[in-house]
């Protein structure tokens, strides 16, 4: 049997350590679900590990995770809830906390408690590496706007990349929702980014306005709560962090599946091959409330002509999308005679009319889980219109034959493209918008972070942002 | 789970409002823990002692409750109303040594305060306060609890406070001061409060005023709305629970506002829920600028059960539950702010939202919609809120809201003062009193810090108030 590369996780702050929890359940959860004892075998070996069977307990899952937090009432509760409730639980040495909280304050995160944080959790990290036959790299949790996912987590990860040079890092970062949750949360985010670009293998960005849109819009939740959040994000990270096969597309049509992906974080390296470009968002479809699955029936075909046109027109979600945005003519692949027949007439470009834009990618992953895959024609996702000119291979196929999340088929699209822009533009002005009036910056500048380092935050952002522009103009 | 705060009351208002807060900080963790088990949240406030006054072991949730200490000290200059304490219901949560007291009173003058007393008991109170702070397994903050108009809160208060910055100087200070009244007997409370004022403004974290005539108004607000529902619901009903109209004096329905803002600030601290605000956290999202630290609150939600104290009776709030939308409609109205004052009327800088209870973030992000446009906000905070949300609801209500706005008509309510000293300051009247012990210079400084802090309020409404510039943006390379 291969030795499978293991994934370490590490949860930060309050969102990190809810969200961690949700997502080992629901990993767990849908590996159980497929009723394939190889599939779940995968996913527990590289999630979990099996404590020892002793005269006196039987051995225990226990996930390959580390829990940090700056006070103690998260992690203890995360803990307690697992060991409870969930057939798996954590390692009790693997949770540190402290008391006082990170004050949402960025500098006092990275630059007064992280180096503490750091010297606690290193070994708990190197246990879990130990334990583990090869590593695959390491998960972090954690959201942007507060003072320990961002502050905190932005050190642990530079610390990360210092320690294990070969690892692969993925960070999932969760954003707040723009009306607000912290008022320096703009500072947080831009702090956090820029610097974590640098060390990171790449940055998934999951931002609350999207999730809640999808919870109220598409899933009609009533009461949508960070817990109801935390579902539906766990269940999109599934659909790429599950075991999949590579996939490739067949003449008659469809895709096969061929040999397994080892190394789960191994389309992270593949999306984020080049440095300037590092964040990546994350599409999935169908999402439906849990009512209605067992009466829908979806083809592939439909989903991901519709999962196309998310990423063309950046739309988190399969609803209103404006099918007018279409790629420009190429005779070559012959696509677009296809898909202007459906709605309207496409306008030749004309002096006076200049066609609205669409999102160029560096490279994309597909992943479909469910039946059916001969039917599942991903050919259109390789339109060279898609992605910039020097992405070569810039399309990875995954799958697997078993479905998700109760639903026949599901298709994810973990993209390295401009939908990142418009978020990190905002994020950015309005971050910009409150420099400028120097506020708040007195209680940055208590734990070292000067003008200077903001206004290299910021650039590192513009350029990051210029970049992802420039992909555009180079079509 | 330790988080301690360590409370000071100062003088008798200081100690009146601060054993209310005792009073139903108690009820509220009692209600929380039908056990009787030492919870983790409890150790924010007290402490868990055997017969000796010896701490037992470290809050885990399992250790029955043996004997509770209140981490607290109790100051003022008199012995009546300490005396009081000690004889009441809740005399039991304070030892002897948690007690510093005089005789003579410090007759309304900051002065004999701050000069006299001050130091005369300094040794003691700080030894005191270290001896709690070394009980602390992870001290976050000292809340200082007094009044500014008379002489031992004033003056003893805000000379403490100094200290406290002196030695803890990482301990965060939150003091919640009750400004004087137009109408306060105390001539002389004019003067005792922009010298505290002074005081405030360098030496405290955060500050959220309190006013007699803004409690006041609330509580006869409160119980009129209470007797409409009582009367709409049961008559029966209200015949049989409503005692004399009166239900225990007004002074005690307006310690009680006070205490459950210090309860709904700290809930968060103590209490889980799913997105927790600590108070470092307050003063990070809510202090744009040096020495603007002052914040406006308003209470709703919680304070429904004025009528009929926990002790006895039936709760009122049986009558009068508020749902999200009047809860959030009462938050930014003038007539549940704790001091006289009209936010809505006047920009604002920054705004904190704490919620306890039964709320779900859909409800809170459509009435923040709502309730924004109608407010104005500085242009370089167009939409910045900071969002708490404590699952724990406060007692007797299944929700409430407190909101924390740092708005610029702070300036106003310190120009109101300002005037108010002028007025005695000009005639140099009672001043004789204080230069016994002060420099009248001392005065000028004052007035000094106090100008410069309403200039940059003022500062604020011209510089900001208008609308949105587009930032700067870098010129980059690629």
């Amino acid at each position: 049997m291969a030795v499978r590369p293991v994934v370490a996780t590490v949860q930060l702050g309050q969102c990190g350590n809810q969200l961690g929890l949700e997502l080992h359940d629901t990993l767990l959860r849908e590996a159980a679900a497929s009723g394939d004892a190889a599939f779940l075998r995968d996913t527990q070996e590289t999630f979990f590990r099996t404590t020892e069977t002793t005269s006196s307990s039987q051995g225990k899952l226990v996930a390959r995770a580390v829990l940090v937090d700056t006070e103690p009432k998260v992690v203890e509760g995360v803990m307690e809830t697992a060991r409870r409730s969930k057939g798996w639980q954590y390692d009790a040495r693997n949770a540190y906390h402290q008391q006082g909280g990170a004050a949402n304050n960025w500098s006092f995160g990275y630059k007064h408690l992280g180096p503490t944080v750091w010297s606690n959790v290193a070994d708990m990290i190197r246990r879990e590496f130990e334990a583990a036959d090869m590593v695959g790299g390491v998960l972090l949790l954690g959201s942007l706007a507060g003072g320990t996912g961002s502050g905190v987590g932005t050190y642990v990860t530079e610390m990360l990349r210092s320690e294990y040079r070969k690892s692969l890092l993925l960070n999932g970062v969760v954003w707040p929702y723009s009306t607000g949750e912290v008022i320096v949360q703009n500072y947080n985010v831009c702090l956090s980014l820029s610097h974590v670009m640098q060390d990171t293998d790449g940055v998934i960005m999951i931002e609350n306005d999207h999730i809640h849109d999808i919870c109220t819009k598409l899933l009609h939740i009533n009461h949508v709560t960070f817990s109801s959040m935390n579902s539906v994000i766990s269940q999109h990270l599934a659909n790429i962090l599950l075991p999949s096969n590579r996939a490739v597309s067949v003449p008659l049509g469809g895709v096969s599946l061929t040999e397994p992906i080892r190394n789960f974080l191994d389309p992270v390296a593949h999306l984020c091959c080049h440095p300037s470009y590092k964040f990546l968002t994350l599409k999935t479809i169908p999402q439906m409330p849990s009512n209605t699955l067992a009466f829908c029936s979806n083809t592939w075909p439909s989903l991901l002509k519709h999962l196309r046109q998310m990423l063309i027109v950046n739309a988190h979600i399969d609803e209103a999308m404006d099918w007018s945005v279409q790629l420009p003519a190429d005779r070559e692949s012959g696509i677009l005679t296809r898909m202007s027949s459906r709605v309207g007439a496409r306008q030749p470009p004309t002096p006076q009319y200049q066609p609205p834009h669409h999102i160029v990618s560096v490279s994309n992953m597909l992943v479909l889980r469910g039946g059916q895959l001969s039917t599942a024609d991903t050919v259109p996702f390789t339109h060279r219109a898609l992605y910039a000119p020097w992405s070569f291979s810039p399309l990875l196929v995954s799958g697997n034959h078993w479905p998700l999340g109760g639903c026949d088929k599901t298709a994810a699209l973990l993209s390295n493209s401009q939908a990142v822009a418009p978020s990190i533009d905002r994020v950015l002005s309005k971050a910009l918008l409150m420099y400028d009036a120097k506020a708040y910056v007195h209680h940055y500048a208590t734990h070292g972070i000067d003008d200077e380092a903001f206004t290299n935050a910021f650039m590192a952002l513009e350029q990051a942002l210029a970049h992802y522009k420039e992909l555009s103009g180079s079509t | 789970m330790p988080r301690e705060l360590i409370t000071l009351q100062v003088g008798q208002c200081g100690n009146q409002i601060g054993c209310k807060f005792w009073d139903l900080a108690l009820h509220e963790h009692a209600a929380n823990n039908a056990q009787a088990t030492f919870q983790p949240s409890m150790s924010t406030f007290f402490r868990n002692v055997d017969a000796g006054g010896r701490d037992v072991g470290m809050p885990t949730g399992t250790a029955p409750i043996q004997f509770l200490k209140a981490r607290a000290l109790l100051v003022d200059m008199e012995q009546g109303v300490l005396d009081q304490v000690m004889k009441g219901h809740i005399g039991e949560l304070f030892d002897g040594r948690q007690l510093i007291s005089d005789v003579s009173g410090a007759g309304n003058n900051w002065a004999r305060g701050f000069c006299h007393y001050g130091p005369k008991y300094h040794d003691t109170i700080m030894e005191k306060v270290r001896h709690a702070v070394e009980q602390c397994d992870s001290l976050q903050c000292f809340m200082l609890i007094h009044s500014l108009g008379g002489g031992t809160g004033s003056g003893v208060g805000t000379y403490v406070l100094q200290h406290l910055q002196d030695e803890f100087p990482n301990v965060y200070r939150f003091v919640t001061p009750v400004f004087p009244s137009e109408d306060d007997d105390v001539v002389t409370s004019p003067y005792n409060s922009i010298l505290s004022l002074a005081q405030l403004i360098d030496h405290a974290d955060c500050v959220l005023p309190l006013c007699n005539d803004a409690l006041s108004e609330i509580c006869a607000k409160v119980s009129t709305e209470e007797d409409k529902c009582r009367r709409s619901f049961s008559a029966s009903a209200a015949q049989k629970s409503a005692g004399p109209q009166e239900v225990g004096k007004p002074w005690e329905r307006m310690n009680m506002l006070a205490a459950q803002l210090l309860l709904d600030l700290t809930c968060s601290m103590r209490f889980e829920g799913p997105l927790n605000v600590d108070l470092n956290e307050v003063t990070m999202n809510m202090v744009p600028y040096p020495r603007m630290h002052f914040l406006i609150s308003s209470l709703t939600g919680s304070i429904m059960n004025l009528r009929d104290t926990p002790a006895g009776g039936q709760p009122a709030s049986h009558y009068y539950l508020r749902n999200m939308s009047q809860l959030f409609s009462d938050a930014f109205s003038r007539d549940y702010q704790l001091i006289t004052a009209d936010p809505k009327q006047d920009l604002y800088l920054a705004s904190a939202l704490l919620l306890r209870g039964d709320v779900d973030m859909a409800d809170i992000r459509q009435n923040l919609a709502r309730v924004q446009r109608g407010l104005r906000f500085v242009r370089w905070n167009p939409e910045g809120w900071k969002v708490g949300h404590c699952a724990v609801p406060p007692l007797n209500q299944p929700r409430s809201l407190l909101c924390i706005a740092n708005n610029c008509c702070i300036a106003d309510t310190f120009t109101e003062l300002r005037a108010r000293f002028m007025r005695l300051y000009k005639r140099k009247a009672h001043l004789h009193h204080y230069t016994e012990f002060v420099e009248q210079d001392h005065f000028e400084q004052s007035l000094r810090a106090v100008d410069d802090v309403i200039g940059l309020y003022d500062d604020a409404r011209t510089s900001y108030g208008g609308d949105m510039a587009p930032p700067k943006r870098l010129q980059v390379v690629c």
